[in-house]
This record gives structure tokens, C-alpha cells and sequence, in this order.
């Protein structure tokens, strides 16, 4: 087999393990640390008008190393999550349930996530019954991240049934799969060290509020705003 | 392996790793009318969710018209640069005329509340390099606030409900439509933003 060959047969390989992995819920990734994706410091702000309830956050990443692997797959994308807690049976409910509205965000070729395929014509009840729900805006197109740039994301959602609650923020890496589509459908999770939380519900931050986090940047500190 | 061969392989090796600094746009404009060629080919009355992006971006009043004797059910708005992108999405039961008065009314407000926020964060932050990247920032804000004022949102694309062969309909009688991308179940994806 000549080289060009023996090129071609990995790539092509590549390319049908990506895909198969694409099937499930995630995709096979190349190794990652913490400290290559999730951002150095960010910050959430979750509020409310006479109109609805709303999520502001901002990310920032302070040098290219603490973004060496979004910065070095082309096909990387990023997902700032915020998940709202819903377990009722423990006395929680959830502040939001999806996004709904206006949103927009600076991150490269930004995306809304939902957990379900439409959020406007999706019963309430599927909502209710999840014990987390997300609301999410992502980007499809991580490469394209910059250090040392302070990026923002903010979307109106729909109304749970708490008038206050827990929000946790996760960073979470993926890939879009096939690469050059930027679709939520096609942004997937990597299977391992995809997902951090930088805000976790045992700190019960409570919102409406604002909280900010520091990652690993000198050190690892949550307070708020 | 002969010089040739050599260059071919050097240069399909290194086109990708060079082509991922900018998104694309014309594989993907190239995929997607091809997936609605083939949906519009093989069953034009079935029921579609698409994105419709523009050649150049335009005023809401302009787009509202656009779509007034339009069998066409629009779902959600989308706007942008190449530096930022965003939309609204129609709740149940909201009214075109609505949707524009709450999509304009709502930009205004969360640029309102993105300055003030920033300039909370740049009296307290401690950090220089935050504060700097806070500053330029907020200074994009500014820069938005100012477009925002002098000509109002700037629709890049829409998205749509309706039968395939209405979609192509509406992209026919348009030349403003660049291209007509499917949007798997309604939900917002990234832009495709006009080149300036």
C-alpha cells in the first residue's frame, strides 16, 4: 500500500469511528484536561422582568493554554450549560425550564439548546417531570474562541414553578459530528473528561442572583457578584 | 513517491488544518441545498422546519413585508455580524406584529443590562487582564448600541414552517434568500451571516 494510500485508509477510518460514535450520545474525543477547555473565570447573572425570566452569562478564558483543546480541533465546539434543579420530591423547583424568546450570544457561530425538539409546542409536563432542566447557548464552532476576550451569552426562558431555586453552570466540550455542521444536532459531547461544573448545586446558589467563579485561575473560588 | 504525488498529499493534508481558521460557510451553504433539494424532490408537500438566510441583511419592517400574502409560518427571527449572532423564536400564539415589537424592545434591554452589568464588573474587577477584555467589551456594547439606534435590528435570516415547495416558492419570488437550510426540529442554529 503506498503512503498516500495507508493516509487515506486512516482518515477514512477516522472519519467511520467518529460517526459510529456520533450515534450514541457522545463521540470519541482526544484527551483533555480540565484546564484545556473550561473557561478561567465566569460569571452568571439569572433575573426576571414583567416579561419573563432570563440568564446572562459571561466566560473568559485568560491565555491560549487554558484553551489548548478547543484551540486545537477544528471541529471543537463548547457548551456553557446552566441546569435548573427540579427535583421536586426534595423541595425544589425549577426557576427555569427552557429557552424561549429573544437570546444571542458573541461566542463563534452560536446555537440554542433544548432538551427537546421544539420547546414551544413541547407539553409542560415532559419539563416538570426532569429532575434538571437545561438552558443552553452554544458554540458550534470552539476553534474560533480567542484568549484573553471576555465572551457573553444571554436567552429569555419559560417559567418553572419555583419562584426562586439552584442553578448549577457546567462547561462541557464537545464535536460537531459531521464537521462543518454547527446544529445543536450535531454538537456531541465528548465520552470522557467532557464535562465540569463550575458552579454545582451543593453550593446552593440561589437565584434570581448573580454568582462568579474562578477556575483553576490561581485559584479555584466561587462568591458572588 | 514521486514529486507529484508529494505535492498532492502535502497539500490535502494541510488545506484542512488551514481551512478550520474560518468557518466554511460555502461547504455548508453547498450541504444545505442539497438536503433541501432532495427533501423539495422527493416530497414538496411535506411539512418543514427551515431556516431561510439572506444575501444582505434587512430592516424587521422590510422582512414582515416580505412574508405578508407568504403561506409560510414564521417561527423565529435571526440576527447578526460576524462578530455576534442571536434571534427570537415565536411563542405559542404570538403575533408577527408582536414578535417584532417584543424582539426589538428586548434587544434594547439586554444591551441596557449587558453595559450595566459590565460596568459594575470593570469598578470592582481586580484583575487587569479582566478588566481590559471587560473594557473592550463593553465598548463592543457601545458599538451596538450605536447600530442599534441608527438602523435598528438587522434580520439576516429567518425561520420558517410550511410545505418544501412553499419554502422554494418563497426562495423564487425572493432574491434576497441566499439559501434555505433545514433546521432538525426548530431549533435556532448558528447563522449564516451575510460577507461585508
Amino acid at each position: 500500500m503506498s503512503n498516500f494510500m495507508r493516509v487515506m485508509f486512516v482518515l477514512c477510518a477516522t472519519f467511520v469511528l467518529g460517526m459510529q460514535n456520533a450515534s450514541a450520545s457522545s463521540v470519541s474525543c482526544t484527551n483533555a484536561t480540565d484546564t484545556q477547555f473550561v473557561p478561567s473565570w465566569g460569571r452568571v447573572e439569572v433575573g426576571t422582568d414583567q416579561y419573563s425570566r432570563y440568564i446572562i452569562q459571561y466566560m473568559y478564558w485568560d491565555k491560549i493554554q487554558r484553551m489548548q483543546w478547543l484551540g486545537t480541533n477544528g471541529d471543537s465546539t463548547f457548551e456553557p450549560d446552566a441546569w435548573f434543579y427540579n427535583y421536586g420530591d426534595q423541595g425544589g423547583l425549577a426557576y427555569g425550564l427552557a429557552p424561549a424568546g429573544y437570546w444571542y450570544s458573541d461566542l463563534p457561530a452560536p446555537y440554542v439548546d433544548t432538551q427537546f425538539e421544539d420547546q414551544f409546542t413541547v407539553g409542560l409536563n415532559q419539563y416538570l417531570e426532569l429532575n434538571e432542566t437545561a438552558v443552553t447557548v452554544g458554540s458550534g464552532w470552539a476553534v474560533l474562541i480567542n484568549p484573553a476576550k471576555v465572551y457573553i451569552t444571554v436567552t429569555r426562558m419559560t417559567s418553572g414553578r419555583g419562584s426562586s431555586g439552584w442553578v448549577k453552570l457546567s462547561a462541557q466540550r464537545g464535536r460537531q459530528v459531521p464537521a462543518t455542521c454547527m446544529t445543536t444536532w450535531c454538537s456531541f459531547g465528548c465520552d470522557t473528561n467532557n464535562n465540569y461544573q463550575t458552579i454545582p448545586f451543593a453550593d446552593h446558589f440561589t437565584i434570581p442572583g448573580c454568582q462568579q467563579y474562578n477556575w483553576l485561575w490561581d485559584i479555584t473560588v466561587r462568591r458572588t457578584c | 513517491m514521486r514529486p507529484a504525488k508529494v505535492l498532492l498529499l502535502s497539500l490535502w493534508l494541510i488545506v484542512p488544518i488551514v481551512s478550520f481558521a474560518a468557518p466554511p460557510v460555502s461547504e455548508r451553504i453547498k450541504d444545505a441545498e442539497e438536503t433541501f433539494g432532495q427533501v423539495l424532490k422527493n416530497t414538496p408537500e411535506k411539512e418543514i422546519r427551515a431556516a431561510a438566510f439572506f444575501t444582505n441583511d434587512m430592516s424587521l419592517e422590510n422582512v414582515r413585508a416580505a412574508f405578508g400574502k407568504s403561506p409560510l409560518v414564521v417561527k423565529g427571527f435571526r440576527h447578526g455580524t460576524q462578530s455576534y449572532s442571536g434571534g427570537y423564536s415565536l411563542k405559542q400564539g404570538e403575533t408577527l406584529d408582536e414578535a417584532i415589537a417584543s424582539y426589538s424592545r428586548d434587544h434594547l434591554f439586554f444591551l441596557q443590562k449587558r453595559m450595566e452589568i459590565e460596568d459594575q464588573a470593570l469598578a470592582k474587577e481586580t484583575n487587569n487582564d479582566l478588566r481590559k477584555a471587560m473594557a473592550d467589551h463593553r465598548k463592543e456594547a457601545d458599538q451596538m448600541e450605536a447600530d442599534f439606534k441608527k438602523n435598528g435590528i438587522r434580520v439576516v435570516g429567518v425561520e420558517v414552517a410550511g410545505r418544501a415547495r412553499d419554502v422554494q416558492d418563497f426562495k423564487e419570488k425572493n432574491s434576497f434568500v441566499r439559501v434555505i437550510e433545514l433546521t432538525e426540529r426548530g431549533k435556532p442554529q448558528s447563522a449564516i451571516v451575510p460577507q461585508r
